[in-house]
C-alpha cells in the first residue's frame, strides 16, 4: 500500500488510466444493464432506459426462471454436456496434437494443412451432416449425442495448440520413459499429457466456453426432447408469439452467465499462460 | 564373462553411412569410455546398445542373447541421459521408482530400492522435490539413482556432465568414479568428448572418429603408444606436437630425419626394406624439458608464455615456423622472443609414417 501511494501519477499515466477506465465501463455495461434488468418490472425495463437502479428488486424473475422455465434442468444439462465435451475434446485433441507434433510420418503435413483449412468452416455448413451421423448412430435425441457432435469436430485450433507445444518438448523425456518400460500410451498418459498442462488448460478452458455457449447443435438436437435442451436453447422458451419475457430471459441469462464468470476469474492466468506459450512455441 | 558383443555393426541414415564396421567385446564389470570428436558416432553407438536407435547391419548382444530387435526396456540396461531426463512434474521419490511403477514392483519393494539409492546419492533429504527444485548436480545424481533402482547389468551414460560447470564436473566424476566401485558387477558404457574423464573413469577407451574404431586400450596404453596421429593428437591436453619429417628404411630399421631436429637417435621397426617416405613426428609437450644447446632436440624462439601456477606452458616457434608446445612444470620464467632449447628422452618420441600409423619404437 505505502508503495502504491508513493507512486505519483504522471500526465500520461493519467490519461491512460483514464482511457482504460472508459473502455472497462463500456466493455462492462452491457453485463451490468443485464444484471440490472433482470431485477426490473417487464415495463420498467424499457421505460428506464440506460437508467440501472431498480424501483424494486424483483427477485422474483429469478424464481420464474429457475423454477416455472425449467433453467435448473437446462443448468442441469449444460452442465453435463459441457463437462463432457471438455474431457472428450480434451482426450482426442491432446492425442491427435501429440502424433502430430512428435512423429513424422508421411501425410503429416497434409494432414495438417486440412486441418487448418477446417479453421474457416462454420459450424452452420455442417450441421447437416453432423445431424446425419449422430442420428445413424442413433444419438439424436440424447446428451451423448450433443456431446459427440460438440466434441467430434476437427477441433483444429486445440490440437495445433498440443502439437507446438509436444514438438517442443525435448525427445529424451520419451526415451527415458521407453527405457523404463513405458509404452506409447503408458509414456502419453504419464510423461507427456502432465507437462501439457498450460496448453490443456487453455483448451479446456476454450472449450468450456464454446460447449456452455452454443446454441446451434443443441437446438437441432433437442427439437424432439425439451427436457435435454441446454441453458442457450432453453433461452428461447421466454420468447412467446405475442410477447416476450425480457425481465425473465434476463434472469436466466444472469444464471446462464454467472458460472462462466466465475469460471473465468479462477483459470484467466492459464489461460493467457496456455495461448502465449503457445504462440510462443 | 563378455557382457557386451558388438559385432559387424554398421549405422546408416538413408544414403549416409555414420558407422562402419564397429566390432568390440566389452567383459562383465568393465568401465567402458567412447570417446571421439563431435560427430564421430560414440552417442549413435550408444544408442543402438539401448534400442534407442535401430542397427542397420550386424549384430548386438548383451549377456549372449542377440538384442538387435529387443524392445529397449528388455535389454536389462539403463541410460543417463545429457539432459537428465527427469520427469519435471514428478518429485524425486517418483522419478527413481517410476521404471519400478511400469514394472508392477511391491510398493514394499519401491520403497526400499528408492532409499538406499537415495542413501548411495544423499539425495534422502530432496525426495519430495521437484527437478526444478534441485541444482544441476542434484539432478544429474537423480538421473544416476534413477539408473541404480533398475539394478540393470548394463549402465550407460551420455555425455552425463557435459551440463555441469567445472567445478561440479570434477565432483560428479569422482562421485560416478565411487559409483562403479560399489557396483564392480555392473558394466558401465561412457560417453564423452572430455579426454580427461575418459581417463580418469576408464578401465578401457574406445577412441572413435568417423564412424571407426581407432584403438581400444587402457588409458595410460592409449597416452603412451597410439595406434595412429589421429590417436596421438586426441588423447593428452595439450595436444602431442607433430613435425613432419622424413623417414629413410633400411636394414636395421627406420630413421627419421627432419631438419628441425638435431640428434635424433631414436630407431623405429621397419615396415619395409628400404626407400624413404613421408612421416610425421610426434612429441607430447610434457616430454619436453629445458636442455643445454648441446643436447638439445631443437631450439625455437618463445612466441608466448602460459603460467598456470602448476605448469608452464610455452609456445615455441621453430627455425622453419613449426609451432611447438612444451608444458613445463611449476613456473618458469621466460621472456617473449628469446631462444629456448629443449630435449626429450627417446622413450617419447614417436614416429607415424605415410599413412599415420605408428612405428614400433627399437
Amino acid at each position: 500500500m505505502t508503495r502504491l501511494m508513493d507512486l505519483k501519477p504522471t500526465p500520461w499515466g493519467t490519461v491512460r488510466f483514464l482511457a482504460l477506465l472508459t473502455l472497462a465501463i463500456i466493455w462492462t455495461y452491457p453485463f451490468v444493464w443485464l444484471v440490472s434488468a433482470s431485477l426490473k418490472g417487464q415495463l420498467e425495463i424499457f421505460s428506464k432506459g440506460l437508467n440501472l437502479i431498480p424501483d424494486e428488486f424483483l427477485w422474483s424473475n429469478y424464481q420464474r426462471a429457475w423454477v416455472n422455465a425449467g433453467f435448473s434442468v437446462y443448468m442441469f444439462n449444460t452442465v453435463l454436456v459441457t463437462a463432457g465435451t471438455v474431457v472428450l475434446v480434451v482426450f482426442h485433441t491432446a492425442l491427435s496434437g501429440y502424433v502430430l507434433g512428435r512423429y513424422d510420418f508421411i501425410g503429416r503435413r497434409v494432414i495438417i494443412g486440412i486441418l487448418a483449412a477446417t479453421l474457416v468452416v462454420p459450424v452452420g455448413v455442417t450441421i447437416i451432416p453432423i445431424v446425419d451421423v449422430v442420428s445413424t448412430l442413433g444419438l439424436i435425441n440424447s446428451r451423448w449425442g450433443i456431446i459427440l457432435a460438440l466434441a467430434g469436430g476437427a477441433q483444429a485450433a486445440a490440437i495445433l495448440l498440443y502439437a507446438g507445444y509436444f514438438r517442443g518438448l525435448p525427445k529424451e523425456l520419451e526415451e527415458s520413459a521407453r527405457l523404463d518400460g513405458a509404452g506409447f500410451f503408458r509414456i502419453f498418459f504419464s510423461v507427456m499429457l502432465p507437462l501439457a498442462g498450460p496448453v490443456t488448460a487453455t483448451v479446456s478452458v476454450l472449450t468450456f466456453l464454446a460447449a456452455w455457449n452454443t446454441f446451434l447443435i443443441p437446438l437441432v438436437f433437442t427439437f424432439g426432447a425439451p427436457e435435454l435442451r441446454t441453458l442457450p436453447v432453453g433461452m428461447l422458451a421466454f420468447v412467446g408469439t405475442n410477447e416476450t419475457d425480457w425481465s425473465g430471459m434476463a434472469a436466466a441469462a444472469t444464471i446462464s452467465l454467472l458460472p462462466v464468470v466465475v469460471f473465468f476469474f479462477f483459470v484467466q492466468r492459464y489461460f493467457v499462460e496456455g495461448v502465449a506459450g503457445a504462440v510462443k512455441a | 564373462m563378455v557382457a557386451i558383443a558388438i559385432d559387424k555393426v554398421h549405422k546408416r541414415f538413408g544414403s549416409l553411412e555414420v558407422m562402419s564396421d564397429v566390432s568390440l567385446d566389452i567383459p562383465s564389470g568393465e568401465f567402458v569410455v567412447f570417446v571421439g570428436p563431435s560427430g564421430c558416432g560414440k552417442s549413435t553407438l550408444l544408442r543402438m546398445i539401448a534400442g534407442l536407435e535401430p542397427i542397420s547391419e550386424g549384430q548386438i548382444s548383451i549377456g549372449g542373447r542377440v538384442i538387435n530387435n529387443v524392445p529397449a526396456a528388455q535389454r536389462d540396461i539403463a541410460m543417463v541421459f545429457q539432459s537428465y531426463a527427469l520427469y519435471p512434474h514428478m518429485n524425486v521419490y517418483d522419478n527413481l521408482s517410476f521404471s519400478m511403477k511400469i514394472a508392477r514392483k511391491s510398493r514394499a519393494e519401491r520403497d526400499t530400492r528408492v532409499k538406499a539409492a537415495a542413501e548411495m546419492l544423499q539425495l534422502t533429504p530432496y525426495l519430495h522435490r521437484r527437478p526444478r527444485e534441485l541444482s544441476g548436480g542434484q539432478r544429474q545424481r537423480v538421473a544416476i539413482g534413477r539408473a541404480i533402482v533398475r539394478e540393470a547389468s548394463v549402465f550407460l551414460f551420455d555425455e552425463p556432465l557435459s551440463n555441469l560447470d567445472a567445478a561440479l564436473r570434477v565432483a560428479t566424476r569422482v562421485e560416478i568414479a565411487k559409483l562403479k566401485d560399489s557396483l564392480p558387477e555392473t558394466t558401465m558404457i561412457y560417453v564423452t568428448h572430455d579426454q580427461i574423464e575418459a581417463m580418469t573413469l576408464a578401465d578401457r577407451i574406445v577412441v572413435l572418429n568417423a564412424g571407426r574404431v581407432e584403438q581400444v586400450g587402457s588409458p595410460i596404453d592409449l597416452y603412451l603408444e597410439p595406434r595412429n596421429l589421429f590417436v596421438a593428437g586426441f588423447i593428452g591436453s595439450p595436444a602431442m606436437n607433430f613435425l613432419p619429417c622424413e623417414i629413410v628404411f633400411g636394414p636395421e630399421g627406420a630413421q627419421p630425419k627432419t631438419p628441425a631436429i638435431n640428434h635424433l637417435n631414436t630407431r623405429f621397426a621397419s615396415t619395409v626394406h628400404s626407400g624413404t617416405q613421408q612421416g610425421t613426428l610426434g612429441i607430447r609437450p610434457e616430454a619436453l624439458r629445458i636442455s643445454s644447446p648441446e643436447e638439445a632436440l631443437f631450439s625455437g624462439t618463445v612466441d608466448l608464455v602460459e603460467n598456470l601456477g602448476d605448469t608452464t606452458i610455452i609456445y615455441l616457434l621453430l627455425a622453419d615456423g613449426s609451432p611447438v608446445l612444451a608444458k613445463l612444470e611449476g613456473i618458469v620464467s621466460m621472456q617473449k622472443g628469446t631462444t629456448m632449447h629443449v630435449g626429450a628422452a627417446p622413450d617419447n618420441i614417436h614416429c607415424f609414417d605415410s599413412n599415420g600409423q605408428a612405428l614400433t619404437r627399437l
